[in-house]
């Protein structure tokens, strides 16, 4: 099935304004970026991993739209837009220009009717994916037609919407109806929440139903709002519903035939060197050796020098090793050595280092060879027929990693050292000839972004990096890392090293 | 001399000092988790003082601690006026506008705040924080906490108790030696004036660091043209404020507001100032341009602090630029100093087979654990040291005290 790729433009504009921070500016005359970095971030993202056939931008009309007829506080509550994100707007219509990605407008509409539209005309036979996380777009959700919210990477289907609204997308709108939209000045009726109106709905099907009902809804105060509040309510249904028939432009070429050397050169000029290193036809995006998922475990086939001496190609999970045998842990000690300079990293029991018991450390040697030697992981609590973890003991590990770590004549990274040398230190271990990645960071860009590990990795390579929570679950679940499954752990783990390494050999010329 | 520059700093302060802070929060500290207790007590009394005060005023009884009841009480019950500029809200900013007009509730609501927030980050939280494997209180440091270079500590945050408050020193108090050792901390004193001096190379401010006179006392004879001692404490107050005040980029209006007085004489001291110590604006005013020019500031050593807002079209975010162009050298020169300064302190105290233990870092100051027998040699030591970190054009000074406690070894 072909694949048609809608995104939102202006919207996820705004919320790449929101979502990425750190005072993104472009060098030659301090021009923030940070918009147009994360909108970027997602065209490369939509150009390179989901190889769309057909691809555009829908936007809003820049007159009032015939919603303002209808109902002119609608909207009314935008505050004004922020002086920083005011002077990235020029760029951005010619950002997607400089993608070759067509863009739509029509006056009088909103970009969500242009995507109704879209998708009604051709969710019959094609695989459509609207980007955004706008939720008045969930309406159009089912069959062949899924929303994509590329910054959480979370795919958004019938199901998500029984989640979120508790009906399905067919009744969104009733649901919307009732509860209204504050950041829209859309009314609702006032006093009905979510879990309320998705209780009507559920009962009386519609606004219509609850309507021809009213007099069986049981609590006299939720029936007063309701009979009060009714042209507010159908007002709202009407402003919440997507007009699905919006006449289009004739001419619009929808293929998808990216012009990728007018994007890197777009990229280049906003300074977004990284992010211009990963389209598709530069010379840097060689893809890693394709293996066979039974082969996980197994040594790889290396890089070539010439790939070596590049930060930047994919970062892949599949291709790190856990350790769990002495000729392995041989081999890696050995791979360490023959390469001088390694990356490490620890993963413990506890953020507070003076409280953390050593679970497992990690190595890398170069991209994606990387590796997690668990040391002190745990089966899952209260299950007595588990079977043991294959994992090597400490005490034959350590004393062959502190001769690793004390050889002076090897060079070994870490992102924020002092973290790990507490670890190590409280397990009897030491290091010499050490860099940090945090501190090299700091000395060269002060003042101009953080310098944890998560973001440098999003700011030089545009790799989002597993999150803690991934693998060891949120809140109440959340579970310390000796009880995180070695898989997962070792992607997580072996995943440190190997950004720390990358950005080692990234920062390191820049001194 | 050397290169300096991002290089330098990376490998010649930056890589020196990880061990070192990795040695400081194994160490921890000792804290009295009965004083910690009391204090508790003290502060929850005293929360629940204003407390009663603030319902006293409100005529009724509501949760203080909700924006939303506190907000009802103070703008719909009793009708407190915030003019036409600012939105209704219980943030600090509007309590101490509110304070200010004369509205006491306003005034208590501040006051059981700022208690509340120190027992509960403070008097609370470091007794959960006492480590039970090694029973002291092991801080974590940030090296690069900020742009600056200056370090953060967190859990707990030991640069965010109050200086020179009462409560500050209370807290302070509970911070203490073993027995038969005593704290000893060691801070420079007017770093960042003598930095200004120093780069500012003002033949007028320098002469006040050679002499070795009272820098304040000094720029007040300078301002107010009094001999050095006929200034009034209320001259050298004024003195002390323009002092500071200039190295933190502040401009006549904030001066003004913090001295209490007008802002065309806030800025006729500042004026004079100028004249007295010649080369200060001119360095102020290259280093805004420098900023301009490079995107960034450095400090001493070449450490380069990026303020990517200089070139803003937004005015205020233009201007914190460029107070933080003034300000940044200074306070990322004195962060350089310190940090190289510690590794020297904790090879001699090896080198020396010393006990001496090097436990804190916070601003200017360093903070140890000395055994009673070894205080004699170990503070000159430190002292000696510490001044001689690096080479200006002023001497540095350092002022070690000793005592059982963290506060009272100030």
């Amino acid at each position: 099935m072909q694949k048609l790729i809608i995104i939102d433009g202006l919207s996820f504009f705004f919320r790449a304004y929101h979502a990425v921070r750190g005072g993104l500016t472009r060098e030659s005359d301090g021009l923030p970026t940070n918009a147009l970095y994360g909108f970027s971030q997602m065209l490369l993202k939509v150009v390179k991993d989901m190889k769309p056939d057909e691809c555009c931008v829908a936007l809003d009309s820049i007159s009032p739209t015939f919603r303002h007829d209808m109902y002119p506080e609608y909207k009314a509550n935008r505050t004004e837009i922020d002086e920083e994100m005011r002077q990235q707007l020029p760029y951005f219509e010619p950002l997607i220009e400089a993608f070759g990605i067509a863009a739509i407008r029509v006056e009088g509409m909103e970009a969500d009717d242009i995507i109704a539209t879209l998708a009604t005309q051709h969710g019959g036979d094609k695989q459509v994916v609207i980007v955004s996380s706008d939720k008045d777009l969930l309406q159009l959700l089912g069959g062949n037609v899924t929303m994509l919210d590329t910054m959480k990477n979370k795919i958004f289907d019938p199901d998500a919407v029984v989640e979120k609204f508790g009906v399905g997308p067919e009744k969104v709108i009733e649901v919307q109806a009732l509860i209204g939209d504050s950041s829209d000045n859309i009314p609702g009726v006032p006093s009905v929440g979510p879990k309320t109106a998705a209780q009507l709905i559920d009962e009386y099907g519609s606004l219509d139903g609850i309507y021809e009902n009213l007099a069986t809804v049981k609590r006299d105060k939720l029936r007063e709002k309701l009979a009060d509040n009714k042209d507010k309510a159908y007002l709202s249904k009407e402003l919440v519903t997507l007009k699905r028939d919006v006449q289009l432009p004739e001419n619009i070429d929808l293929n998808f035939h990216p012009d990728l050397t007018g994007a890197k050169e777009f990229l280049v000029s906003l300074d977004f060197k990284s992010l211009a290193a990963r389209l598709p036809n530069g010379k840097s995006a060689e893809e890693p050796p394709v293996v066979d998922s039974e082969d996980a475990y197994m040594p790889r086939p290396r890089y070539t020098a010439e790939a070596q001496s590049t930060a930047i190609s994919t970062v892949d999970h599949s291709l790190y090793e856990t350790v769990t045998t002495p000729s392995r842990l041989e081999h890696w000690l050995n791979r360490c050595r023959t390469v001088g300079t390694f990356a490490l990293d620890t993963e413990t029991t506890n953020i507070d280092a003076m409280q953390a018991e050593l679970v497992g450390i990690s190595l890398a040697v170069a991209p994606n060879e990387a590796c997690y030697i668990p040391l002190a992981h745990q089966s899952s609590e209260g299950d007595l027929l588990a079977e043991p973890i294959p994992q090597l003991p400490k005490e034959d590990v350590l004393p062959k990693l502190k001769e690793l770590l004390l050889d002076e004549t090897l060079t070994k990274v870490a992102h924020n050292l002092k973290y790990d040398l507490i670890i190590l230190r409280n397990a009897g271990l030491d290091i010499t000839n050490f860099e940090d990645t945090m501190l090299m960071s700091a000395a060269l860009d002060a003042g101009k972004h953080a310098h944890n590990l998560d973001f440098l990795s999003v700011q030089h390579f545009a790799h989002k990096m597993m999150s803690f929570s991934d693998v060891a679950g949120r809140g109440q679940k959340q579970v310390t890392f000796d009880y995180v499954p070695l898989k997962e752990s070792t992607a997580y783990a072996a995943e440190d090293a190997d950004i720390t390494l990358r950005l080692y050999q990234t920062l390191k010329p820049r001194f | 001399m050397q290169n300096f520059g991002p290089k330098y700093v990376y490998e010649n302060i930056e890589k020196p000092l990880l061990p070192i802070l990795t040695e400081m929060e194994r160490r921890g500290v000792l804290v009295d988790t009965n004083q910690l207790g009391q204090l508790s007590q003290e502060f929850a009394t005293r929360m629940a003082t204003h407390e009663n005060r603030i319902f006293e005023l409100a005529g009724e009884q509501f949760n203080v601690n909700s924006p939303k009841q506190l907000g009802e009480i103070l703008f719909d019950k009793l009708k407190l006026d915030l003019g036409k500029k600012k939105k209704r809200s219980t943030n600090v900013e509007v309590m101490e506008l509110l304070a200010e007009q004369g509205h006491d509730i306003a005034n208590e609501v501040l006051a059981y705040r700022s208690v509340a927030k120190l027992r509960s980050t403070y008097t609370e939280a470091l007794s959960q924080q006492v480590n039970p494997k090694t029973g002291r209180v092991h801080t974590s440091y940030n090296a690069v906490g900020a742009a600056t270079g200056r370090m953060s500590s967190s859990d707990p945050n030991l640069q965010n108790i109050p200086i020179r408050t009462e409560d500050g020193r209370k807290i302070r108090h509970a911070f203490i030696a073993p027995q038969g050792w005593q704290l000893m901390s060691a801070d420079y004193s007017q770093i960042e004036l003598r930095l200004l001096a120093h780069f500012s190379k003002s033949k007028g401010l320098q002469e006040a660091f050679l002499q070795g006179v009272d820098v304040h006392a000094f720029t007040a004879s300078r301002v107010f043209n009094v001999e050095l001692p006929d200034v009034t404490s209320d001259q050298r107050r004024i003195a002390k404020a323009v002092n500071f005040g200039l190295v933190y980029g502040m401009g006549a209006t904030s001066l003004a507001k913090q001295i209490g007085t007008t802002r065309v004489e806030a800025q006729e001291y500042i004026g004079r100032y100028f004249t007295r110590y010649d080369g200060v604006k001119d360095y102020m005013e290259a280093n805004k341009q420098f900023c301009r020019d490079h995107g960034y500031v450095e400090t001493l050593f070449g450490r380069r602090i990026h303020l990517p807002t200089i070139h803003s079209n937004n005015g205020g975010l233009r201007a914190g630029a460029e107070r933080a162009a003034i300000n940044a050298p200074l306070q990322g020169s004195n962060a350089d100093i310190i940090k190289l300064a510690m590794p020297k302190i904790e090879q001699a105290l090896q080198q020396g087979g010393y006990k001496t233990r090097m436990l804190m870092q916070v601003h200017d100051e360093l903070v140890f654990e000395v055994p009673q027998e070894e205080v004699k040699k170990v503070q000159p030591l430190i002292t000696n040291l510490m001044e001689n970190a690096v080479k200006l054009e002023v001497p540095l000074k350092v002022e070690a005290g000793l005592g059982t406690n963290w506060e009272d070894a100030h």
